[in-house]
């Protein structure tokens, strides 16, 4: 008798610690943006004050204001950038994955193994390391400094992986299904259209996740290859003002909160498809 | 009588082969897109990378000169590349196993279904999908010398008397990046180790229930051993993916103090867009690559020490 209270008592202790360490780490988590929030939305002088005061009095979107409006609103046009290549990125990711991905699932070619392994082992090969040469070959065909440049090479980064995920979408829908399509006389194309492409909705849901998570977020490249600042994302253009306005924090994290906020929305609503998108690369 | 069957059987035969032809030609088409993109800016830009390292190249004209080895003779004398490779190798020898403790004590908290481990989970994770450049913003604010909350924190409960400026030294401006990088990082590789958990199938855990195993043995016995190549996995990326640092480096301490800071893709950087010294970059580049290519092959080694349940 005394054995069962003591382990019934000993369980409520572990859950009680469970959930206290949980609470401190949550809070841990989420202090330095819940400060930077609380920063963006503070009046101008109240930033500069000690001790720090963490719930604005009178909460403003005077920051936001201003960065909307700053250097004749070079953020909107960085924010129309980013927009920009994103969505172009991923709808052509999204495009040539998901052929490529079906291809290699579902058709039989000549070589077929021996390409996608070539597609694949790119994975393997930091794209750090070739943004010199390429450089080079943009240079050559004139497209530096556009939009071209960022969506083909954010494109060529993203596509092995995606290809990936697409190939196993499609490698899991019955062979039979398919095969019964065929049968019936239905074209490749239409197979793929009409019976196939409503079946991978997931798959398609984590490559638009990935790729659209990556291209916003993605610094270097973009650094490199907008060099006007009329081309520069999101991430450029913070970068910019965080070595330039170095006093302005209210402005500063008004910018870090109002860049990520596209991201963050998308991971509320489609959380699975980003642990899914993230952990997808490591399971080659 | 049999002469007319192997006719037949040759006009399937031919048919079957048209068949074939057209579906191989369908085949190409659907995968060609995808390849011709990887082919021409993937592919091609990684041989023209060893190919320009043995160039000069002139800002002004734009020309190519091969200078054979040089490029690879001045990296082997230039002390800041070295420095910078000395920056990133403990950059990732502390970063590796602080990102790898602090993701395995978060994975065991979330592994199990109890309410409220969504919303643990999600929080972990929620600072991996912003990016570096945002991560590196709020925490220089954090690390702020006078207005910064570290410094308010740490004053407020004794740990130092006079506010530090945590980017402004040697030592300090190292480990403040760390700090933040295990915070943004730290809940990607507690999803990967999770998916190792949650492969291990329940009947290893009630055998060992029924053997009258207990928890920590359990634990040491059956989840850590079966874990490893999900740990080897989690950290040849952590470790891959820490000699690639860039964004934070440049955005919290630009390189400084003195180089102090500097990682290797930031001096490549430098040489290839501030100084335009294509050639020089290429060479580092290469150098970088293959020093990384020789670890994911390290890394497939280790894997392969996998097993089936």
């Amino acid at each position: 008798m005394t054995t069962i209270i003591s382990s019934k008592t000993r369980k409520r202790i572990g859950t009680v610690a469970y959930y206290a360490v949980n609470v401190v780490l949550v809070i841990a988590f989420l202090v330095p943006f819940l400060w930077t929030l609380s920063t963006s939305l503070k009046p101008r002088d109240q930033v500069l004050t000690y001790p720090p005061r963490w719930i604005p009095r009178p909460l403003t979107f005077d920051n936001f204001r201003r960065l909307w409006n700053i250097q004749d609103g070079a953020y909107r046009r960085y924010t129309l950038n980013s927009l920009v290549v994103a969505c172009t990125t991923t709808l052509l990711v999204v495009t040539l994955s998901t052929m490529a991905g079906y291809g290699f699932s579902r058709m039989e070619f000549p070589g077929k193994a021996v390409l996608f392994t070539i597609l694949l082992s790119t994975m393997m090969i930091p794209y750090q390391s070739i943004l010199v040469p390429l450089f080079v070959v943009m240079k050559k065909l004139g497209l530096l400094n556009t939009y071209w440049s960022m969506t083909i090479i954010y494109s060529t980064f993203q596509l092995p992986l995606s290809t990936f995920i697409m190939r196993n979408a499609f490698d899991s829908i019955p062979k039979a299904l398919a095969e019964a399509a065929a049968l019936d006389g239905s074209s490749s194309l239409t197979t793929f259209r009409k019976i196939a492409l409503p079946l991978v909705g997931p798959g398609i849901a984590t490559v638009v996740v990935l790729v659209f998570m990556w291209s916003w977020n993605e610094f270097l490249t973009a650094l490199i290859f907008t060099t006007s600042q009329s081309l520069r994302t999101l991430p450029v253009g913070l970068s910019d003002f965080v070595a330039n306005y170095t006093i302005d924090w209210n402005l500063l994290c008004a910018g870090g909160i109002y860049s990520s906020l596209p991201v963050m929305i998308l991971f509320i609503f489609l959380q699975k498809y980003f642990v899914e998108a993230m952990t997808s690369g490591a399971v080659k | 009588m049999t002469g007319n069957a192997s006719c037949r059987r040759a006009g399937a035969n031919r048919k079957s082969s048209r068949l074939k032809a057209r579906q191989a030609l369908e085949g190409f088409a659907f995968v060609a897109p995808a390849l011709i993109l990887t082919l021409v800016f993937f592919i091609y830009p990684l041989i023209n990378t060893v190919s320009l390292s043995f160039h000069d190249t002139n800002v002004v004209t734009g020309q190519m000169r091969n200078v054979g080895l040089k490029n690879y003779a001045n990296l082997l004398r230039d002390s800041v590349f070295w420095k910078a490779a000395k920056n990133t190798t403990v950059y990732t020898l502390i970063v590796t196993p602080l990102i790898f403790i602090a993701a395995f004590i978060l994975a065991l908290l979330v592994n199990k279904d109890r309410p409220g481990v969504v919303f643990f989970r999600s929080v972990y994770f929620l600072p991996v999908v912003v990016s570096f450049v945002t991560a590196s913003l709020i925490w220089k604010w954090m690390y702020n010398d006078l207005f910064g909350l570290i410094n308010y924190m740490l004053m407020r409960v004794g740990l130092i008397s006079r506010p530090v400026v945590w980017l402004g030294t040697e030592t300090s401006a190292m480990l403040s990046v760390i700090a933040m990088v295990v915070w943004k990082t730290a809940g990607y590789s507690m999803v990967i180790l999770l998916g190792g958990m949650k492969a291990i199938p329940n009947s290893v855990y009630e055998a060992a229930s029924i053997d009258g195993a207990s928890k920590w043995n359990t634990f040491w016995r059956i989840t850590f051993p079966l874990l490893r190549p999900t740990f080897a996995l989690a950290l040849v990326l952590s470790v891959i993916g820490s000699f690639l640092a860039f964004d934070h480096f440049y955005v919290m301490t630009q390189g400084g103090p003195a180089h102090a800071t500097e990682t290797i893709v930031m001096w490549i950087y430098r040489n290839s867009f501030g100084y335009f010294k294509l050639g020089y970059g290429s060479a580092m580049s290469v150098v970088l690559l293959a020093f990384l290519v020789l670890l994911s092959t390290l890394q497939l080694k280790i894997l392969r020490t996998d097993f089936e349940y």
